[in-house]
């Protein structure tokens, strides 16, 4: 009798064994900015010495991870491949305090939707100009979407 | 019976490494109007654009630049957690090229190096040249 359970114990291992490859993630995750409240979306014109809001949803099929945000010139005119919609651009200037922000952020685990609800501050004194907003969403297997959105920072009372 | 099933289940997958790393330099040079010119200004930056995809996820990646016939040399690790971790990323970067920076040919390298130690590189030259103003 003893024997009969052990030989049955084994025979279920190998089907154990196994499960981790058949649940191996291949999925990208998805950064969706097409609702009404969505932040920034393209072309638009934020002010300095403001904040503004970022609002995205993130979706994964298995689990999201992480995302970061990161905001950088683009005085030279430089394009990312994840843009479809030009905006209209300043003349091309050389950068003398540029607004550089670069930040991780965390989503709670086992969570296969995540709405990103994020305030950004941008100092009184950098320079104006068109910036580039990137979004980087990371799943938990690693797998990364990246979502470039072009903005443009303003002066309120120029 | 039993015990032979257990021994043959798994064994390809515990025997091997992940993919190694693919990475592909898609633009290095002056800035984003001539982003492929190969070409960076001192004082100015370069700038490297690079799709990156690591089944053993990402560890870091290195940029070097060495003079080819001397021996100064610009380097820098990326370990961010934007890059590091990932099984995939689109990789760009500035480097700045200080004002000390003699002219002349240089080895450009990209590295990525995954968790499991693996690596991928691209290498090409660049030239670096005086100070050039935009316009």
């Amino acid at each position: 009798m003893k024997y009969r359970a052990v030989v049955i114990l084994l025979l279920c291992l190998p089907i154990l064994s196994c499960n981790d490859d058949d649940d191996q993630d291949m999925e990208y995750p998805v950064i969706i900015m097409n609702s009404g409240d969505a932040s920034p979306l393209n072309c638009a014109v934020i002010y300095r010495g403001e904040s503004f809001p970022f609002k995205a949803i993130f979706t994964d099929n298995q689990e999201l991870g992480s995302y970061n945000i990161e905001i950088h010139n683009n005085f030279d005119h430089h394009s990312h491949s994840t843009e479809n919609e030009e905006c209209e651009l300043d003349s091309k200037k050389e950068p003398v305090n540029p607004f550089i922000y670069n930040k991780d952020y965390v989503i709670p685990t086992g969570e296969t939707y995540f709405a990103a609800d994020n305030i950004v501050e941008v100092p009184a004194d950098v320079d104006t100009g068109d910036y580039h907003f990137m979004i980087r969403l990371t799943d938990k297997a690693g797998w990364q979407a990246l979502k470039a959105v072009s903005i443009k920072i303003r002066d309120k009372n120029e | 019976m039993s015990f032979s099933l257990i021994t043959v289940s798994c064994s390809d997958d515990d025997d091997d490494m992940p993919t190694k790393p693919v990475l592909q330099l898609k633009e290095l040079g002056s800035g984003h109007d001539s982003p492929t010119d190969k070409t960076a200004y001192i004082g100015s930056n370069v700038h490297i654009s690079a799709e990156i995809i690591a089944d053993g996820l990402i560890d870091k990646i290195e940029v070097t630049i060495e003079q080819k016939d001397g021996n100064y040399t610009i380097g820098k690790v990326y370990t961010d957690t934007k890059y590091a971790g990932n099984k995939n990323t689109h990789f760009h970067e500035h480097v700045d090229i200080p004002s000390d920076t003699p002219i002349g040919n240089y080895h450009f390298c990209l590295i990525v190096t995954d968790k499991f130690g693996q690596t991928a590189k691209e290498e090409t030259t660049l030239t670096i040249k005086e100070h050039h103003h935009a316009e």
